[in-house]
């Protein structure tokens, strides 16, 4: 028996043991990236969104996004109306949009009422408005509006991966499931 | 008739040069066209016009003044007690003067937090307050004369326009773009009723009808409802910036009059396709001027500036729509732009004019009188 090859072994063993006994933390997160552009323009009528809730094997529950601000002449109106549709159409499932804090309640309740939209809002917690002030730089403005996630029953995470996102991203999906689930 | 020479050999001239270009030259026949048509109804209103010329009484502020610095002033307004307040949308600024023109206070604040403002396009004095469009915060904003933070609400498309009557905010294309830039869908109302926490009471006025007299070139399509809204004696009245046609609505909505203004020189439609980098340059070119700049309603009439590129004028009409009088005030500078205007009655039928005005890069006030 070559006695030497055993401590290199062991520690082979050793390090795959540590491997698969690692938690897994993409496991409920399965990022689909869809390369559309910056401009959300060039697929304007957001069907590529319709066909991946459609075509998710797990029934979604819910698709969340987060916007910074709300303003029909920018990428985050056409957004917001988009989704307004999606939600029309799919009734199962529950669109949540989550704004932060300079947004009162009753300007949440106002955007739903006043356009006449079936889309939930929700104030931002300070927990995440505070990660995403502090990652301001790596969650860049095009990040935090362009993404948009899709949770299953199951509590299954899809980010829908609309223009290039920072990484701390994949921390804020984690807190928005965190809040939702 | 040395007008009418002159005007076609400005036509004529570029016509010859640029007789090449076949899409040119369809322009220019119909400019060319147009222009006939044009000079045929200024010569028949030209007979009965009667133009008022306007008397510079006060100038404000003064240039030597350095308290005073204004840089885009677009919007101004006046309280009770005769007081002016003027918007300056580059500064971020808002100045209060005398009703003799001077300087009162200023109050600056850029920035996002409550009580400042940024970029804002309209201010509006009403019951003690001040309301502000505060577009770059996407919002509308009360304050105090002195600036203190009264109140706001968020709002997702800045009204173009907006006035107040009764503690109500009647605002105009709070969501015009969203629907012309998406799917050509059948738009909403172009005037929101919102409440004081700008919650949608009601709405109503539809967008305009275009049929092949005013059928807009496709790309234009954001802008073709931009327009002017005031109120008075219980009627809302609604102008369109690029057409010649006044709406006047009753305050919960009822369409009571639509007032087209014919045969004068104000534009029936500008002809082609054109993209909107082009269109303030081609309309330019054009023998007929399409846009309006301002207006008020009091009870003296309606009060419409017509923009012209030889002097500011503004056309004075009853309120059932018939042509009164025009005033005329001339221009100084070689780059004259009218901002803004408020017409105070006087007796005896006459008024006083406050313009705010900015010529080769002075903005003022000049108080005009008959």
């Amino acid at each position: 028996m070559k006695t030497y090859l055993l401590f290199p072994a062991v520690l082979l063993v050793a390090i795959a043991f540590i491997f698969m006994m690692r938690p897994n933390q993409n496991d409920n997160q399965v990022v689909i990236p869809v390369t559309i552009g910056e401009n959300i323009k060039e697929n304007a009528n957001l069907s590529f969104l319709s066909e991946i809730v459609d075509s998710s094997k797990k029934s979604v529950k819910y698709l969340v996004t987060v916007l910074d601000n709300v303003c029909s002449s920018c990428l985050s109106g056409e957004i917001l109306f988009r989704l307004d549709r999606l939600q029309r159409q799919r009734k199962d499932m529950q669109t949540h949009i989550l704004l932060p804090s300079k947004y009162s309640a009753n300007d949440l309740s106002n955007i739903k009422s006043n356009y006449d939209l079936k889309l939930n809002f929700k104030p931002l917690s300070a927990k995440l408005e505070a990660f995403i002030q502090s990652n301001q730089k790596a969650l860049n403005r095009k990040g935090i509006i362009g993404a948009i996630c899709l949770i299953d029953s199951n509590g299954e995470v899809k980010l829908i991966q609309l223009v290039k996102l920072g990484v701390p991203f994949r921390e804020i999906i984690t807190l928005i499931t965190k809040e939702l689930t | 008739m040395k007008k009418a020479c002159l005007k076609l050999y400005k036509i004529l001239f570029p016509a010859i040069k640029h007789c090449y270009h076949p899409r040119k030259t369809l322009m220019l026949c119909v400019a060319f066209s147009s222009m006939l048509d044009a000079i045929a109804n200024e010569k028949i209103f030209a007979q009965n016009i009667h133009t008022v010329k306007l008397r510079v009484e006060k100038s404000f502020p003064d240039e030597k003044d350095d308290k005073v610095f204004m840089s885009y002033p677009i919007n101004l307004d006046m309280d009770e007690s005769g007081n002016i307040y003027i918007s300056d949308q580059y500064l971020s600024s808002l100045l209060k003067f005398s009703p003799s023109g001077e300087w009162l206070a200023s109050i600056s604040k850029p920035g996002h937090g409550p009580g400042e403002f940024t970029n804002q396009t309209e201010i509006r004095y009403y019951n003690g307050k001040i309301y502000i469009n505060d577009q770059a915060n996407r919002r509308i904003q009360w304050m105090t004369p002195e600036g203190r933070y009264l109140g706001e609400f968020k709002v997702i498309e800045i009204p173009k326009r907006f006035t107040l009557h009764q503690g109500k905010i009647y605002a105009l294309n709070l969501n015009s773009y969203l629907h012309w830039s998406s799917e050509k869908q059948k738009p909403n109302d172009l005037i929101w009723v919102l409440d004081e926490k700008g919650k949608r009471i009601s709405a109503f006025g539809d967008h305009l009808d275009f049929d092949k007299n005013l059928s807009p070139p496709d790309n234009l399509a954001p802008s073709v409802s931009d327009g002017f809204i005031d109120i008075f004696d219980e009627h809302v009245y609604l102008l369109f910036n690029h057409y010649p046609i006044l709406r006047i609505y009753t305050l919960a909505g009822e369409l009571q009059k639509t007032i087209r203004f014919e045969g004068m020189n104000y534009a029936k439609r500008v002809p082609g396709n054109y993209e909107w980098k082009n269109f303030q340059r081609k309309i330019e070119k054009l023998p007929f001027k399409a846009l309006f700049n301002a207006f008020n309603v009091n009870k003296q009439g309606i009060f419409i500036e017509v923009r012209n590129f030889e002097g500011f004028l503004i056309d004075q009409f009853d309120h059932a729509g018939n042509f009164g009088k025009r005033y005329s005030k001339e221009k100084k500078g070689k780059e004259s732009y009218f901002r803004d205007f408020i017409v105070i009655p006087l007796a005896g039928g006459k008024a006083k004019f406050l313009i705010l005005t900015d010529e080769d890069d002075v903005p003022r006030v000049d108080i005009c009188v008959e």
